[in-house]
């Protein structure tokens, strides 16, 4: 008896279920009481969004499709208009994406991370505590330099190439780069589309690249060192085995990989006078008196521009195959439908629910936003629950100043919650993806879940402990 | 080693042909000394137990297969055989000369004929009959004992005597396929040894065993370049800096210290060596690669490369 599934009748039965939530959620939301011509509205939306979240939990490379109709059910039944929906899809972020990836792409032309690999793996002295410590602090840096995505794929390398080399069982470090990345995907505004989302939107005035590196950065760490200590606990046995082969190499004076000349310092100035540009953004805008933010897109857009103009002969290639098209169509669909949302009152209301006006509580509230977005975060892209919950803390905020600090708190159980399963977040799915192009290899889910929950728990607490203490 | 199973007939099961000659197909210490007249006489006989098919072009079809790549199973022994279009069961006509029939392609004369019709759809048919064929020659005396036999019954009983079933087996297994493998590297050796059977033999995949000689992994070219130009190096835009094999110079001063693990690699395609044939193909779709190993147990008893399995199927 054949037992897998037949595929067209999984699809049928998975819009069948998006089906059915969308219809619940609409329904739920018709009960809220508002208006007739509000309640069509919300109830719209709320459908909509419903659908995109079954979409991105059930059949990611439909979740594009989705969107795109659902925006158009949204213009046709007049919930936004068009010039709304332009405005909505935050076309700043999408070009400082846009930018970023472009300078990657020069990047990894470049040798640059060649460079950073080669270095790692013929490092002298390595052990499998040095090694283990220098891959999950690598992991946690390199993302908000670059971002998570492109980070992930540049430190598997390193890690197939040792894994490959010293016959290692590669899931254990694929899962504490991963981990890393996650939680160093928070350390700078650039880590993630979700840092940036929130640091143009956090009111009452936006967060600037230099804001992150003062208040991100420090809990980044925090929690990156606690997420070590306890990934070091929980594969002491890979981590044993990694440091008795590195050994036998050391003693018999080979490396793991090859020693070649790469010329990587036109690429190390790029990388650090783009990141120079990036970080300088908010003095420069005070000094041309610019809206706040403008510097931080404008910068990337410079140096991408700029790189194109010399290597004009890769410039069509940067920008049809660095950059994810894919990714950043679904952000703009999402951003206009979470304004949607906001527009129509939905947020409103849920914000009210959670935060009654004059009842807000830090200590309550810091933990409970860390958790629902945690939890969300690890089953649905967690770019879908910041952009819903902006609006949300946006409200809160504007009726009690001093909840600002819950806008950390949603970056840091938006990025640490992915960590919780492996479907958590995009650097998840690309190193489930990479490993099992590579080792036919797949991550079980609750093989992933087992340790996933442990970090999650682990980090989330350490940035609900800091952000309360820090920000008293 | 993963490899999904292929079902297997039931132990009870009838096999897929019955007995795939009688005493009437078979020509007993025959006068004829040319093998073109000898074809003809085989293919008269075979066509008045099935006339379905053209005569004229069973023979054509011989010839030219025959021209091509002559079919001697052993020294004295020949299988001609020809697929067709118009025929749609296997037909086996055999004949005995003591004093040998002439083959162009063969010095010695050739004592024993076994001409095969088998239908063109069928590509396992052919090798079913040399399986079943090559397991009866494997017993010492049996193709002496056919020779000598004088009456066409007796040739019949003697393949259909004990232990001697002349019936197709029910699929032509990996071990039917496999040729023996004529290259292999130890696991105490050094990516230069690998490197040196490489080049000398022209084998892009080595298998690497054990002092059991079990099979533990392959060795492979494409391993050895990319130790050499591993993923990350080719991340960069060209490597056109690299003028003079710098990316080789550190496998090059370290391949005779450098263990062959290094360069092996543990997922292959191999099959045991009673799976059907159609196992080894299965094998290698999936690994994407060029030859699947064959064992009994773990350890290493042949190798099949794409090239032959193609050739057995599409061409024999």
């Amino acid at each position: 008896m054949n037992a897998s599934p037949n595929p067209k009748r999984l699809v049928a039965v998975q819009f069948a279920v998006m089906a059915v939530v969308a219809f619940l959620a609409g329904w739920l939301t018709s009960r809220l009481g508002a208006p007739a011509e509000i309640a069509i509205r919300q109830v719209a939306a709320v459908s909509v969004f419903a659908c995109i979240i079954c979409a991105t939990l059930m059949f990611e490379e439909r979740r594009l499709g989705v969107a795109f109709v659902g925006i158009s059910a949204l213009l046709a039944l007049r919930v936004i208009s068009l010039s709304d929906f332009v405005k909505s899809t935050e076309l700043h972020i999408i070009l400082l994406l846009v930018g970023m990836m472009t300078l990657v792409g020069v990047l990894k032309d470049m040798g640059l991370f060649t460079w950073v690999i080669q270095s790692i793996i013929n490092a002298k002295k390595m052990t499998g505590f040095r090694f283990v410590a220098i891959l999950m602090l690598l992991s946690g840096i390199m993302p908000g330099i670059v971002d998570e995505v492109t980070s992930i794929v540049f430190v598997l390398a390193l890690v197939f190439q040792v894994c490959d080399t010293l016959k290692l069982r590669p899931t254990p470090f694929v899962l504490m780069s991963v981990m890393a990345t996650n939680i160093g995907s928070t350390g700078t505004m650039l880590g993630n589309p979700v840092g940036i989302l929130i640091g143009t939107k956090a009111t009452p005035t936006p967060l600037s690249f230099g804001d992150f590196i003062v208040h991100a950065t420090p809990i980044m760490f925090l929690a990156l060192a606690a997420t070590f200590l306890l990934l070091m606990v929980y594969y002491r046995k890979d981590i044993k085995l990694l440091d008795e082969r590195l050994a036998e190499r050391r003693a018999s004076h080979i490396g793991l990989g090859p020693m070649v000349a790469i010329p990587h310092k036109s690429g190390l100035a790029i990388l650090i006078g783009a990141l120079a540009f990036i970080a300088a953004h908010h003095p420069l805008e005070e000094w041309l008196h610019l809206e706040a933010n403008t510097m931080l897109v404008a910068a990337p857009l410079t140096i991408a521009g700029l790189l194109m103009i010399f290597r004009s002969h890769r410039a069509r290639h940067y920008v049809e195959v660095s950059v994810e098209w894919w990714s950043l169509l679904f952000f703009m669909m999402l951003f206009a439908v979470s304004a949607a949302l906001e527009g129509c009152g939905v947020t409103d209301v849920v914000a009210e629910h959670i935060a009654p006006e004059g009842a807000a509580n830090k200590y309550l509230l810091t933990p409970l936003i860390v958790g629902i977005t945690a939890v969300g975060s690890a089953f649905v892209d967690n770019i879908v629950f910041v952009s819903t919950f902006i609006p949300i803390v946006k409200e809160i905020v504007a009726t009690s100043p001093e909840m600002q600090p819950l806008w950390w708190a949603l970056l840091f159980g938006a990025c640490f919650g992915g960590n919780i399963t492996a479907i958590g977040s995009t650097a998840n799915l690309v190193a489930i993806s990479m490993l099992g192009k590579k080792y036919s290899i797949k991550v079980a889910f609750w093989e992933w879940l087992k340790v996933g929950l442990l970090v999650g728990v682990v980090s989330c607490g350490v940035a609900v402990g800091v952000v309360l203490c820090y920000f008293r | 080693m993963n490899e999904n199973a292929t079902s297997l007939p039931a132990p009870d099961q009838p096999l897929a042909s019955a007995a795939v000659f009688t005493e009437d197909e078979v020509l007993c210490h025959t006068k004829i000394t040319d093998a073109d007249k000898l074809f003809e006489t085989l293919v008269g006989v075979l066509s008045v137990r099935d006339p379905s098919f053209n005569p004229v072009t069973a023979l054509q079809t011989l010839r030219a297969r025959e021209a091509a790549a002559p079919s001697f199973l052993a020294p004295g022994i020949a299988m001609p055989h020809a697929r067709l279009e118009d025929l749609d069961r296997t037909l086996v006509a055999v004949a005995t000369s003591p004093g040998g029939v002439h083959f162009a392609a063969s010095k010695e004369p050739v004592r024993l004929v076994i001409l095969v019709l088998t239908p063109a759809a069928a590509p396992g048919a052919y090798l079913s009959v040399v399986a079943s064929i090559s397991r009866l020659l494997r017993q010492p005396t049996f193709a002496e004992e056919v020779i000598a036999e004088k009456t066409a019954t007796g040739v019949e009983a003697l393949f259909r005597g004990a232990h001697r079933d002349p019936s197709l087996p029910p699929y032509v297994c990996a071990a039917d396929m496999m040729a023996p493998p004529l290259a292999t590297l130890r696991e105490s050796n050094s990516v230069k040894d690998a490197i040196d059977l490489i080049v000398r033999t022209g084998f892009t995949d080595i298998p690497v065993v054990d002092k059991e000689g079990d099979l533990v992994g392959v060795a492979s070219a494409q391993a050895i370049l990319g130790v050499c130009l591993p993923d990350y190096l080719l991340w960069m835009e060209d490597l056109s800096g690299f003028s003079n094999f710098e990316p080789f110079e550190t496998l090059l001063g370290k391949e005779s210290s450098t263990w062959l693990a290094d360069i092996t690699d543990d997922t292959y395609a191999a099959v045991t060596a009673d799976r059907p044939a159609i196992a080894v193909a299965e094998a290698m779709a999936r690994r994407k690669t060029n030859i699947c190993f064959v064992t009994e147990g773990a350890k290493l008893v042949g190798v099949v490369t794409l090239k032959r399995f193609l050739h057995n199927v599409f061409r024999d």
